[in-house]
């Protein structure tokens, strides 16, 4: 039911997955009763982007998903296959040409200022500091300005980018800016984040700590993450649930559940089930992508 | 032009050494090259290959300025000029940001507008001038006028270039957050706009003196292109050509302070394009 259109094949986690695979020990209090509520249903969402002149482009086939509240999801698929399009429709940023989305608790649309969202460019303003691009959020939404200084300081130093405060986005490397957006999406404390290849720009060791930072928060503030990547085992190792994308056109392939134990270290690198979803979602896109065989 | 700005620290040494330097050699020689061509000048028409009526002697015109200077003669009529041009670009400075964001607020009041936009602009402002000295009479009002109508342009095209919000991920991070219109325009669109709105203020000023200058030629009783009709008219050549060198001077002081103004608000377009030098 949550998966896109022939994905009989898929592993399924009907019920009560989600709560089971959230088990670590900090964040035990979130894994009862409300936990199991949605927090975005996808009913036959659609997207053809029109053209001044020429046929329409069917970017996304109507998908039908759900995310639950608490859950980490990830959307892996390869370029062009509608993720960065279906993140912007799940957060209103981007109008849906068929179908609906909705907030889980108020059943209406995500609202502006609830979500934190990290776009696949860093877009950080050019004029601003690096902290006021950080503290922009609050003064859009019109937070105590105080709190939210010292919370961007903080954000900072968890992005590592602690003495950069007062540097231009242009005196940043790409990767660096990238985590500057990543703070700033997490300045208003938002129980949603969309992210959309977070961390493309990161050298390995960056991206790990990153990883294990974000692992965290989604842990202990049983944080709701929709995440976009490239990298299935970055996939494999953070999310509750791979959701498998494929191209020409755009569609949810597999709905793929990752049921190892939190906290996934290093260490989970190494349990074979680790490796049978990533073995699984490998198969999956070369299929897609490669040979064309599936329907 | 660049100067010399926060990140050089940042650079390799050998680029730090070989720009300071460049800094410190390219006026020297520019002022060395325009003293040149003065001294040739001098010998030139000394020697009589050159009439006085086309050219009299740089010497003669220092005199003249000298002379114009200690009487009081020349401040008159630079501030004369340069008060109406100050006044007049104030007006229309102000005015063409205002219409400019009125305009780019919403893309049906920008559609409507385009064609007379483009209609005015392709029309030579000048031409309006004897126009408006009808209405307006002989004196300030119309040269504040002249100069306003004739600095407009430039300005209010630049600005709603700059207004309009072209990177859609800015856009898109503004909306995510639930911004009003006036913030998505005094923290984004605006600040977006401040580059162009320096570059059509720097167009705007030369503008501005042209405006001037035209205004006084059809009839002022100050101001530099005053003086300099009526040293025409008295054939003093080297009273018109000290008029020139005032007006060249004024036009580069007014360059020079806006384009110090203009580094100063669009700090990070220059950090940016000195990065990618
Ligand atoms: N504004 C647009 N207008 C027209 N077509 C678009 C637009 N945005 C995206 N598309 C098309 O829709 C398809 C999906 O784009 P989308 O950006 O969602 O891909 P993606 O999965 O995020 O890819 P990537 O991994 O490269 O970021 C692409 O084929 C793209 O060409
Ligand atoms: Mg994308």
């Amino acid at each position: 039911m949550r998966d896109g259109p022939g994905l009989s094949e898929s592993i399924m986690n009907t019920s009560n997955a989600p709560v089971t695979t959230i088990d670590g020990g900090t964040h035990a209090q979130f894994a009862t009763g409300m936990r199991c509520a949605s927090a975005l249903t996808i009913q036959g969402a659609c997207k053809t982007y029109k053209r001044p002149n020429g046929p329409q482009f069917l970017a996304l086939t109507p998908v039908d998903a759900e995310v639950r509240e608490g859950e980490f999801v990830s959307l892996v698929g390869p370029s062009g296959c509608g993720k960065t399009t279906l993140l912007k429709m799940c957060s209103g940023l981007m109008s849906l040409s068929g179908g609906k989305i909705v907030h889980g608790r108020t059943g209406q649309k995500v609202q502006p200022g609830s979500y934190g969202f990290v776009f696949q460019v860093p877009a950080l303003l050019p004029w601003l500091t690096v902290f006021n691009n950080v503290l922009l959020p609050a003064r859009i939404l019109g937070l105590p300005i105080k709190e939210a200084k010292d919370r961007a300081a903080l954000l900072l130093d968890m992005v590592g980018l602690g003495n950069a405060h007062q540097k231009r986005p242009s005196e940043l490397s790409g990767g660096m800016q990238q985590r500057v957006s990543l703070a700033r999406a997490l300045l208003h404390d938002p129980d949603l984040l969309f992210m959309d290849e977070p961390f493309g720009a990161l050298d390995a060791m960056t991206r790990a700590d990153l990883n294990m930072e974000l692992q965290r928060l989604h842990m202990s503030q049983g944080k709701t993450v929709l995440f976009v990547t490239h990298d299935i085992e970055e996939a494999t190792l953070l999310s509750d649930r791979i959701l498998v994308m494929s191209a020409n056109p755009g569609r949810i392939v597999a709905d793929i559940p990752v049921k190892l134990p939190r906290p996934r270290g290093l260490a989970a690198k190494k349990d074979p089930q680790f490796y049978a979803v990533v073995e699984r979602i490998h198969q999956l896109l070369d299929k897609r992508t490669v040979g064309r065989l599936v329907p | 032009m660049t100067t010399v700005s926060v990140d050089e620290k940042s650079l390799p040494a050998a680029d730090k050494n070989h720009s300071g330097l460049a800094f410190r050699i390219e006026p020297v020689v520019s002022v060395a090259l325009a003293a040149a061509l003065v001294g040739f000048l001098e010998y030139a028409t000394r020697a009589g290959w050159i009439s006085d009526i086309v050219l009299p002697r740089p010497s003669r015109v220092a005199w003249v300025l000298v002379d114009g200077f200690s009487t009081g003669f020349f401040q008159q009529h630079i501030i004369s000029t340069l008060s109406s041009l100050a006044l007049g670009f104030v007006c229309a400075f102000l005015a063409a940001v205002v219409v400019a964001s009125v305009l780019t607020s919403s893309q049906f009041l920008e559609r409507v507008f385009l064609p007379f936009i483009v209609a005015f602009q392709s029309l030579p402002k000048v031409a309006i001038a004897p126009l408006i000295v009808l209405w307006l009479g002989f004196g300030d009002l119309s040269k504040v006028t002249i100069v306003a109508i004739v600095c407009f342009f430039p300005i209010m095209v630049n600005t709603m270039q700059g207004l309009r919000v072209r990177d859609r991920d800015h856009y898109d991070l503004f909306r995510s957050l639930g911004a009003k219109p006036h913030q998505m325009f005094f923290r984004m669109r605006l600040p977006h706009a401040v580059p162009f709105i320096s570059a059509g203020a720097q167009i705007g000023v030369i503008f501005a003196l042209i405006g001037a200058v035209v205004a006084e030629f059809l009839g002022a009783n100050s101001g530099l292109g005053f003086a300099l009709i009526q040293a025409k008219a008295q054939f003093d050549v080297p009273g018109v050509y000290a008029c020139l060198v005032l007006l060249m001077a004024v036009g580069l002081l007014l360059h020079f302070i806006t384009s110090l103004v203009e580094r100063r608000i669009s700090f990070w377009l220059h950090d940016q394009s000195r990065i990618q030098i």
